[in-house]
């Protein structure tokens, strides 16, 4: 294979990426499991397998893009760097506010609208070219900016960067948006069933408040599961949803602290009890990849059909870093 | 004559309705999950659909040689014949639970049945 007219001698059922990697080319790469669209590449000889082009806008499609973790390398003859700057823009940050110890919300105006849904996500990439993806906790019809929870994660690149550099009116650069874990209004009587850990509460916050304002008609439950009181970042915000909006109900769960208004337990586990009936309920799913499959699969085995099933899983990159607790 | 069978059954149309029957039965059976343990459910359920439509005697561009590759991950990760005994199990099952006549199940058995050594690298 020939990347940037290198080179690239790929082992036996290798990505381009990792076959990339292995020889110490500088590529971006964030999750590795086809999803964050940070390894995009453009291929210019060889035939690009279908699953490599997942989730893809026909534009990039059309251009010859691929996900270079989802590619065996053995079928691209020639690839290439994407020009990034067709794919980012530069956003504005117009707030950064600490929500907990380790969470903080940042909010970014763009120069001209951005067509998306809440719980998509976009990714940031800053000025030493770390990129990562976040999710969008605003919704376009009642926000002017864009909105993202931001966890602190031990040795985040990323981050830190956020939280120690970044300041209010700076710029950043973003990529999006991307995914397909949002609010459609195919199915207005079903009940809604939102499980997210820690800042898994970012889309699901953006999907709530979309479907209150798309007047849902079924119950919307939402389910944070966080370790203790004091990571309920969002408490006030879903309290008022709650007191707002007869259909809606918050259900924070803490897992190593007694919380004297919510459940003990984990939230996923508490989630899927409560659940009674499979053919009327639609489910997201946002938090670490562990716990988003398992519950995924727990939900699917309860009779709940996999199209009624959204998910959102974190970064890896960001998680993998992080040391153990 | 396998195409009357797919036809019998009710088509692509009976392969919907038993793939979640069966995806989940095979999901939930410990002596076999982990080899369907995949992360992207979804891929796995087309995977389960080509399966069916297979045994079910329908369209499929499947050669014996094709079975082989695609089981011999399995085979070298420890796949035998209570596995396959058990994937048959699930599938009889829910043909079963569909009210599919016996005589129909009988030839989808035998379907499945002479993808056997294929499946298993023998
Ligand atoms: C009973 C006879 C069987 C038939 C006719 C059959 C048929 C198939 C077919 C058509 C595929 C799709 C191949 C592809 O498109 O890549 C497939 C994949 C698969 N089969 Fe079977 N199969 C049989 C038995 C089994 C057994 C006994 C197991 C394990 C307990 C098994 C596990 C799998 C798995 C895990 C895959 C997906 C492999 C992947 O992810 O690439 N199969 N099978």
């Amino acid at each position: 294979m020939l990347f940037n007219d290198n080179h690239i001698e790929p082992l036996k059922d290798e990505s381009v990426l990792d076959a990339l990697i292995r020889h110490q080319h500088d590529v971006s790469y964030s999750c590795k499991i086809g999803h964050c669209q940070t390894c995009l590449l453009k291929c210019r000889e060889g035939t690009i397998s279908q699953q490599a082009q997942v989730g893809l806008k026909a534009t990039d499609v059309n251009q010859g893009f691929f996900l270079s973790c989802q590619q065996p390398a053995d079928s691209i003859k020639n690839a290439e760097h994407i020009d990034t700057k067709s794919l980012f823009v530069s956003a504005k940050v117009i707030g950064k506010k600490l929500c907990s110890k380790d969470v903080c919300r940042l909010r970014l105006e763009l120069p001209t609208q951005m067509y998306y849904h809440a719980g998509q996500f976009i990714n940031l990439k800053n000025k030493h070219g770390v990129s990562r993806s976040y999710s969008l906790a605003s919704v376009p019809q009642l926000d002017r900016y864009l909105e993202l929870h931001i966890r602190l994660m031990e040795n985040g690149e990323m981050s830190y960067w956020i939280f120690d550099t970044l300041e209010v009116g700076e710029y950043i650069e973003i990529q999006g948006p991307i995914g397909s874990c949002f609010y459609t209004e195919i199915n207005k009587q079903f009940n809604i069933v939102l499980i997210g850990t820690g800042t898994g509460a970012a889309p699901l916050y953006g999907i709530a408040r979309d479907a209150l304002n798309a007047a849902h008609e079924g119950k919307i439950i939402f389910y944070h599961g966080v370790k203790h009181n004091s990571d309920l970042y969002l408490d006030s915000e879903l309290n008022n949803l709650q007191l707002i909006n007869k259909n809606f109900s918050y259900e924070p769960c803490t897992t190593q602290e007694i919380n004297p208004k919510g459940l003990s337990g984990r939230c996923n586990d508490i989630a899927l009890e409560n659940i009674t009936n499979v053919n009327s309920t639609i489910l997201y799913i946002c938090g670490n990849p562990e716990m988003v499959a398992d519950t995924k699969k727990r939900a699917y085995l309860k009779g709940i059909s996999l199209d009624k099933i959204f998910t959102d899983p974190f970064d890896r990159k960001e998680l993998r870093s992080k040391k153990r607790e | 004559m396998s195409d009357a069978l797919f036809d019998k059954l009710g088509g692509e149309a009976a392969v919907n309705a038993a793939v979640d029957i069966f995806y989940r039965k095979v999901l939930s059976d410990s002596s076999i999950s982990h080899f369907f343990d995949d992360t992207d459910m979804e891929a796995q359920i087309g995977k389960q659909k080509s399966f069916l439509t297979m045994a079910f005697g329908g369209p499929n561009n499947y050669s014996g040689k094709d079975m082989r590759a695609a089981h011999a991950p399995l085979v070298e990760k420890g796949l035998n014949e209570s596995h396959f005994n058990a994937v048959a199990t699930h599938l009889s099952d829910t043909l079963k639970e569909l009210n599919v006549p016996q005589n129909l199940i009988d030839e989808v058995m035998a379907i499945a049945g002479s993808t056997h050594d294929d499946v298993l690298g023998l």
